[in-house]
């Protein structure tokens, strides 16, 4: 290819940049100024990304923790977890969480437990789903095996946020991962679903930098964050729960 | 499953990214016009490349892989939230480029602009022309290429080109005409 022959097509420009490399069009970019110019941009383009986005390895992290939540290989992901699916669920597995831990007293000594509103920015509720039917709490709550928990988040600013459930025993359920909310009422996609005996723990929301922090500590006392207390093990019919 | 984990490294993902993560990054702010809506569409085209690494490693071209993958990604969001023709002013209306801005390059600007008005009547197209539409007029690819790639006829790419073309000049035609 000449450079008064035909221009390569920016498709080709594009993947001939990411690795895909043409030797047309490398003989065409040497004679051509044009193209040459928009082979250029094409990597300014990708340079100012890379500068403005997270960095490569971490969202590679973002996206194996992602994938896990919604595989059945959660074994190998989450050993500390047990699984208690059976083969004929095995399908609807891929969308199950599976929390095994014991019951814990209740919340932990001095976090205020429920909802929290930080300058009126960011509230949360957990939304537990049960038999079909929904209930939103800001006071502790409990869940038991097929409940599925997830959280409505009521933003007032556009901000970044992480929210998921933390186990007592430090494992990290993620609901959103380091999202741009904009203002307004938002559910996580899918919520996380509890199979097998139920364990205690969090639900929390907050800036992705205080939850990570919450996460490594297991202290979802971080300033920043809100959270809702769940315990585990009570039984549907007598859960004391405070719905609204 | 478990064997999916393996087969794309944590390595190579990090890799496809720093290659064509702006490409794809830009293409699902296009779509969707929503910059959150977006980074979910961005992880969801990875999260299939996790699964679906084989078929990637054995395409014939890997980023045409990664543009359909990210197609299905965000046209199964506008069909889960349905399109919200309001929301403006994102992200990449405040700098992030499609393209060669100066309309000096063979990149033709012009595919930017007519892509402008597709995006319009996307909506209306039927899924098949919706993908050629993003594969010409986002993408850059010919005609020939994109029948190459998408295993359709080239008559059948030529139709629906030609058919997104005359809805264009219409809508173009109604809007003068206010």
């Amino acid at each position: 290819m000449r450079s008064d022959e035909e221009h390569p097509s920016l498709f080709r420009l594009k993947a001939h940049l990411g690795g895909e490399t043409d030797p047309e069009v490398t003989r065409h970019l040497e004679g051509c100024a044009d193209c040459h110019a928009t082979m250029e941009q094409l990597e300014q383009q990708r340079e100012a990304f890379l500068a403005r986005e997270t960095a490569p390895e971490a969202f590679a992290d973002q996206v194996f923790r992602a994938a896990g939540k919604t595989r059945p290989t959660r074994r190998t992901l989450f050993p500390r977890w047990a699984w208690a699916a059976v083969a004929a669920t095995a399908v609807l597995v891929a969308l199950v969480i599976i929390w095994q831990q014991p019951p814990s007293p209740g919340p932990g000594p001095g976090l205020d437990p429920g909802s929290r509103i930080r300058g009126g920015e960011l509230q949360l509720q957990a939304v537990r789903i049960r038999g079909g039917g929904q209930t939103r709490h800001v006071e502790p709550f409990s869940v038991a095996s097929n409940d599925e928990v997830n959280v409505e988040l009521t933003l007032t600013k556009s901000m970044r946020i992480s929210a998921g459930l933390l186990g007592d025993d430090g494992t990290w359920l993620p609901l959103f991962e380091n999202r741009q909310l904009e203002p307004g009422v938002h559910h996580a996609d899918q919520a996380l679903t509890v199979k097998g005996e139920a364990g205690s723990g969090w639900v929390l929301a907050g800036p992705p930098d205080r939850v990570r922090q919450a996460v490594a500590r297991r202290q979802p006392e971080t300033e920043g964050i809100v959270a809702v207390r769940v315990l585990a093990g009570q039984s549907p019919d007598r859960s004391p729960d405070q719905s609204r | 499953m478990s064997e999916h984990i393996e087969e794309v490294s944590r390595e190579e993902v990090a890799e496809v990214y720093r290659q064509h993560g702006y490409l794809l990054q830009e293409r699902c702010r296009r779509i969707l016009r929503d910059p959150g809506l977006a980074e979910d569409a961005l992880q969801q085209t990875f999260i299939r490349l996790l699964r679906y690494g084989k078929s990637y490693r054995e395409s014939p071209s890997r980023l045409f892989w990664l543009l359909r993958a990210c197609n299905q990604v965000c046209f199964n969001m506008l069909k889960k939230r349905k399109r919200i023709h309001q929301v403006e002013g994102t992200a990449y209306e405040n700098g992030i480029s499609a393209g060669p801005a100066d309309g000096s390059s063979p990149a033709p600007i012009r595919l930017y602009e007519e892509w402008q008005v597709v995006d319009q009547f996307l909506h209306k197209l039927d899924a098949k022309e919706r993908e050629i539409a993003v594969y010409h007029y986002l993408d850059g690819m010919t005609q020939v290429e994109i029948a190459r790639l998408t295993g359709w006829s080239r008559p059948t790419v030529i139709k629906k080109l030609k058919s997104i073309q005359k809805r264009a000049q219409r809508f173009r035609e109604a809007v003068n005409a206010v």
